[in-house]
């Protein structure tokens, strides 16, 4: 119940949504989410989009982690 | 307060047309326009209104009714806004202040305020609240400033106390040998007079101060010797926050109420020492900061950043009010008298509040708080209850809301008792009050247990009689809203019990209509009866003599080896022969044993004053307790023993912490065993004892950690000033 | 199977073994921290991060699961309602196997009772907008993450007016709680903080830690390299001793949070007092309908009593859940507390670090 997982919206009607977790098709209330439109991804918490994940935090979470990677690699 | 010319000038803000007007439970606001900018209006409302107003709900309806051209105050239709009508009184706001610099109209004018500061209660005659009906109405409204009042835009609109330099009231400064009308000289011989260690007796918004300087010792000795009350801590105006932050420990909860509109009185920790005799040994301050435009004039001259501020009264009547009154009882105490020619009508002490647990406590409700009405879950139209004896108030019931009264004081003398006839008749009036039904302490003979005989008599209305300790868990239980079964705890000095006995330590299984007394300490006799309150070394021998009998060297003890032989042998006279001993179980009374063997208070010099000494030592940190026998009636002859035996090795500090402990381990014990019993979870503490922050501190902390949830006051005080809700409640699930 | 992004990504092994090898390089001293969110406890021993740490660093696992923290009156409570004719118990999962003190959901759905299992509080009130004539109670249990969703629903209830749906609230939040912990006197160094509790609530509900208490706090994500790289971040900061709140998890959090979400919390709940296993009451750490929704509040609407019970004494699940001891120490652990018949919440539940123990790393 306490996992959220990232998930794509796939189409959104009113305040639900259809969204997919790697294939598998889950409903989604959008009530706490503006402006969100299919192909975007979300948490999804028991029944809930509760934040839009961010693509462009996710790629330099990435960067960061790959220069530590890179860096190390120096050594 | 304001509030609807506020309201008028959001409209005016966002062009809206429509009106505004007093309902039955609120304020009805009616506008016309898209909803964007209703939603901008609807969110100023929420942002900007006055400090003073409590907005609770906003409930946003659409409604088809014919359009409007502009924006208006409708009349009140209906009468039953009274008691949202009547303001508490609110400290001079930074626009005024700002003003009393800038504005040429009002430029050091000392009684400037606007719709959003000012005297309310304290001026109100009747209602509606308009300047006829308030004792503003000698003084006759200039022409700018009634352009001012009838501008819908300035905040002075529709401001009833409105006034200025040329049209409103004046102060005036009198001393032996002269007589002063001009504001910068009365400023100026004031500050000279309190720079010489003087005291000036200044009328305040809701009555007479006397002030002299918080750092000289002389000034304040004296002071204390002429009011005739020795040893009672004195309350300290600081210049501003700076100053109250250099000499108290302040947190930032303590400092948001004491900045608030209500400028209470707020007891903080002393950080930096003042005059000795302002607090006499005890490690709080009663800080307070400037509210009247006065008190702001006077701080740019004076020199000292703190003076003392007390009520100008004689020992426990009320505070004098009226000019000539003040003339004839204050020249004597201070050196001058500086007054104003505007009536004050309802007299109201500064309150007085501490901060337990990040919660505000509330010791004395007045200034700030009265009118404004405590909200209940049910009706509680007509009824009326007068409350206790110490520290009285009285409450009225009005709709879902209780009134309290201001604090009116100790009912032991004519003229308190005068104050209390006069206020029950004057709330009557204001807030068109219909009694029904009549509540009183169970005490016979209490003056406001006498006074709601008389009552009854003459309305002939029903009378209901609250045991007292009852009523105080019923007030704890009003105030969170709850209508179920608790274990209730009331701890206090004393109340009337119903078996005729004095109660003080009551362990209830309660509901808002009933209880049933679980536990509670062991009764003890108290030789001299009110002697055994004033003089605590009296109860601490009789603890003694019942838990030791002769079997005790009295000698050895400190404490009565000050006491005069003579009067030791008198005092075991009257336990051994039950002569004028008469038995009490209040809590009270074991904290004034403990002080007294301690050594900390052998006579108290005020009301309280032995607990208080003993919470004051406290400056260790400990969780130690002593042992306590908790089976049936709860007997303290091992704790006795172990304070006795610790005190030959331990500092009365720790001895006190662990003394606070063992009080707070016996509550959370008597808890468990009712909960074991009846599975109730909710523990209700009320009483004058928990206004001691280390107990309650320490009692909520077992308590909640044993997974009970606990419940204080903090809307009317846990002394005895909060009765009258308790009775208040009770008596309307009674009468239904 | 479909690659899932945001999430395989964050599970290269290459990163993760380089990350491990940086915290053996950085980890200078002794460290202790501790993560209080049952999603962190899971994915810390499922991934076997432990086993990546060098020796002197400790995790410890706090209240983060909300079934384990949950006190047994309410499934007491939830249970005497399920006996009720004319009710349905629409539940999540987790709260199905939890012991009450003589009943559990199970059993009471075994002898009849009708108790459903739904994914979302949305699914509750569908089930009450076609029964009709039965009162539908939503056992609430969640923290920051879970109540807007609880909220929404509440909301969405009073707007079509219906009457037979009810809340029988058990959320909390998390600050208070965490306090408490540090309160009692600890050697925690720093917080992996929950990161969908943050996603939320913003990071800044953390910062009296380092601004009260001097302890560095991570909002961290729930794949390995989040957790490694948090932990990296979380010695960096007491390596020089420079403790704040900072954000791992930047794809899903930021300061502020998510203000809609924060905006059905307060319009619906008020703050109340909750029993939290291990702590006891704890003021204002619980989420319960304010004035205008109490009606929804099934405490308020159709109140029961529960006779009180103390808690199991050999069940050492409060100070398991206050990280002062691992699952391991318990002696009816594995033993006769085990996930076909657990004992306490903590092996319940999921995310319980028993459950999670038994699961990953059965070592006595």
């Amino acid at each position: 119940m306490c996992l959220s997982i990232p998930v794509r919206i796939i189409s959104i009607e009113g305040n639900m949504a259809e969204v997919s977790a790697g294939g598998t098709i889950f409903r989604a209330g959008m009530q706490m989410v503006e402006d969100a439109r299919p192909g975007d991804y979300v948490l999804l918490h028991a029944g809930f989009a509760i934040q839009k994940i961010s693509a462009e935090e996710a790629e330099e979470t990435l960067r960061l982690l790959r220069e530590i990677n890179d860096a190390d690699e120096v050594h | 307060m304001g509030f609807r010319p506020f309201i008028c000038r959001m409209a005016a803000k966002h062009g809206l047309a429509g009106y505004v007007e007093n309902r039955t439970g609120g304020v009805s606001v009616v506008v016309q326009g898209d909803l964007k900018t209703i939603d901008r209006f609807s969110n100023d409302i929420l942002q900007l209104a006055p400090p003073a107003s409590q907005i609770k709900s906003i409930e946003i309806n659409s409604v088809s009714i014919p359009g409007f051209d502009n924006f208006k105050i409708a009349g009140s239709k209906t009468h039953d806004d009274q008691v949202t009508e009547i303001s508490p009184d609110i400290a001079v706001c930074p626009e005024c202040l700002d003003d009393l610099e800038n504005d040429p109209l009002r430029k050091d004018y000392p009684f400037v305020n606007c719709t959003n500061c000012g005297p309310r209660f304290t001026i109100i005659e009747r209602l509606p609240y308009d300047r006829p009906r308030t004792t503003m109405k000698s003084f006759r409204m200039c022409p700018e400033c009634k352009t001012q009042y009838n501008d819908i835009l300035d905040r002075r609109f529709h401001a009833q106390p409105i006034a200025c330099n040329s049209c409103g009231p004046v102060y005036t400064y009198k001393d032996h040998n002269k007589e002063l009308k001009n504001i910068a000289e009365i400023l100026h011989e004031v500050c000279a007079q309190v720079a010489s260690g003087r005291s000036v007796a200044v009328k305040g918004m809701g009555g007479y101060h006397l002030m002299c300087d918080a750092f000289n010792n002389n000034a304040v000795s004296e002071l204390r010797n002429k009011k005739q009350r020795d040893a009672k801590p004195f309350a300290v105006m600081f210049r501003d926050i700076k100053a109250v932050r250099s000499y108290c420990h302040i947190d930032e909860n303590e400092e948001k109420e004491l900045s608030s509109w209500r400028r209470p009185v707020v007891i903080l920790r002393q950080k930096k020492p003042l005059a000795s005799a302002v607090s006499d040994g005890l490690n709080t301050i009663g800080a307070i900061l400037p509210y009247m435009p006065l008190h702001y004039m006077l701080f740019r001259e004076l020199n000292t950043p703190a003076v003392v501020l007390t009520s100008g009264n004689l020992s426990d009547e009320p505070v004098i009010i009226s000019d000539s009154e003040a003339t004839r009882l204050l020249i004597p105490v201070a050196d001058s008298i500086l007054s104003y020619n505007r009536q004050i009508l309802n007299r109201t002490d500064d309150s007085v509040v501490r901060f337990i647990d990040k919660k505000i406590s509330i010791i004395r409700r007045s200034r700030g708080f009265v009118p404004r009405p405590v909200d209940l879950k049910f009706n509680v139209e007509g009824i009326i209850a007068l409350g206790a004896e110490q520290k009285n108030s009285f409450c009225i019931g009005r709709g879902n809301q209780a009134v309290m009264s201001q604090y009116i004081g100790d009912l032991k003398n004519q003229p308190t008792f005068n104050f209390l006839v006069e206020s029950i008749d004057r709330f009557t009036k204001l807030f068109r009050f219909k009694p029904r039904f009549i509540a009183c302490d169970l005490h016979p003979d209490y003056l406001s247990t006498r006074h709601a005989e008389a009552l009854m008599k003459e309305l002939r209305v029903p009378l209901v009689r609250i045991q007292h300790h009852h009523a105080h868990i019923a007030s704890c239980m009003a105030e969170h809203g709850i209508d179920e079964e608790v274990i209730g705890v009331s701890l206090d000095g004393t109340g009337y019990g119903t078996d005729g006995n004095t109660w003080g330590s009551e362990f209830l299984v309660a509901d808002l209509m009933k209880f049933r007394r679980f536990a509670h300490f062991d009764y003890v006799a108290l030789p001299g009866g009110d002697k055994a309150v004033e003089e605590p070394w009296r109860t601490a021998y009789s603890y003694i003599y019942r838990y030791y009998g002769d079997d005790f060297d009295y000698d050895s003890m400190p404490l009565f080896r000050i006491v005069e032989k003579r009067k030791l042998t008198m005092v075991r006279e009257a336990l051994v022969k039950n002569i004028n001993a008469p038995l009490s179980s209040g809590a009270g009374r074991l904290f004034d044993a403990v002080s007294a063997i301690l050594g900390l208070c052998i006579v108290s010099r005020f009301d309280s004053e032995a607990p208080m000494r003993l919470e004051s030592a406290i400056s260790d940190e400990t969780d130690d307790f002593y042992p306590f026998n908790a089976r049936g009636e709860i007997v303290f002859a091992e704790t006795l023993k172990a304070v006795l035996k610790d005190m030959k090795k331990q500092t009365a500090s720790v001895i006190s912490a662990k003394f606070h402990n063992t009080i707070a381990r016996v509550i959370l014990e008597i808890s468990k065993q009712v909960r074991k019993e009846t599975s109730i979870g909710k523990v209700v503490l009320s009483g004058g004892v928990f206004q001691n922050k280390y107990l309650l501190e320490k009692t909520s902390y077992l308590l909640n950690h044993n997974r009970f949830s606990v419940y204080t006051n903090h809307l009317v005080p846990a002394n005895d000033g909060g009765v009258s809700l308790g009775q208040l409640v009770t008596a309307s699930k009674i009468v239904k | 199977m479909m690659l899932m992004k945001y999430i395989d990504e964050y599970r290269d092994r290459d990163l993760i073994m380089k990350l491990a090898g940086r915290i053996t390089a950085s980890a200078r001293h002794d460290y202790i921290f501790m993560e209080v969110c049952g999603g962190h406890t899971a994915a810390i021993h499922r991934f076997g991060i432990p086993a990546l740490l060098p020796e002197n660093i400790r995790l410890i696992s706090g209240p983060g699961c909300p079934v384990c923290v949950t006190g047994t009156d309410f499934i007491d409570k939830t249970v005497a309602y399920s006996e009720m004719d004319d009710v349905i118990i629409a539940t999540f999962g987790d709260l199905i196997r939890v012991p009450g003190s003589s009943s559990s959901l199970e059993k009471q759905k075994a002898s009849g009772a009708d108790i459903r299992i739904v994914f979302s509080a949305l699914d509750a009130l569908g089930i009450a907008r076609t029964e009709k004539e039965k009162k539908v109670i939503f056992p609430g249990i969640g923290f920051e993450t879970t109540a807007p969703g609880t909220a929404v629903t509440i909301r969405q209830a009073l707007h079509e007016r219906i009457e037979n749906f009810f809340v029988l609230s058990a959320h909390k939040v998390m600050p208070p709680a965490m306090e408490a912990i540090v309160k009692e006197g600890t050697s925690i160094n720093g917080f992996i903080c929950p990161g969908h509790v943050a996603a939320v609530t913003g990071s800044s509900i953390f910062r009296f830690l380092p601004e009260k208490y001097g302890l560095g706090c991570v909002v961290t994500g729930f794949e390995p390299t989040d957790l490694l790289q948090a932990i990296l971040m979380l010695i960096e900061q007491v390596n020089g001793k420079d403790p704040k709140v900072e954000i791992q998890y930047r794809r899903a959090v930021t300061a502020g949070g998510n203000p809609l979400a924060q905006k059905n919390i307060r319009e619906v709940f008020v703050p109340s007092d909750a029993y939290w296993r291990g702590f006891g009451t704890i003021p204002a750490s619980g989420l319960t309908p304010g004035r205008n929704y109490d009606r929804f509040d099934a405490e308020i609407s159709m109140p029961v009593k529960v006779q009180y019970h103390e808690e199991n004494e050999i069940c050492i699940c409060s100070e398991i859940l206050r990280g002062l001891k691992n699952p391991c120490d318990c002696p009816l652990f594995a033993d006769i507390c085990s996930p076909e018949n657990p004992v306490g919440a903590c092996m319940v539940s999921g995310e319980g670090a028993c459950s999670t123990w038994y699961r990953y790393k059965r070592e006595r």
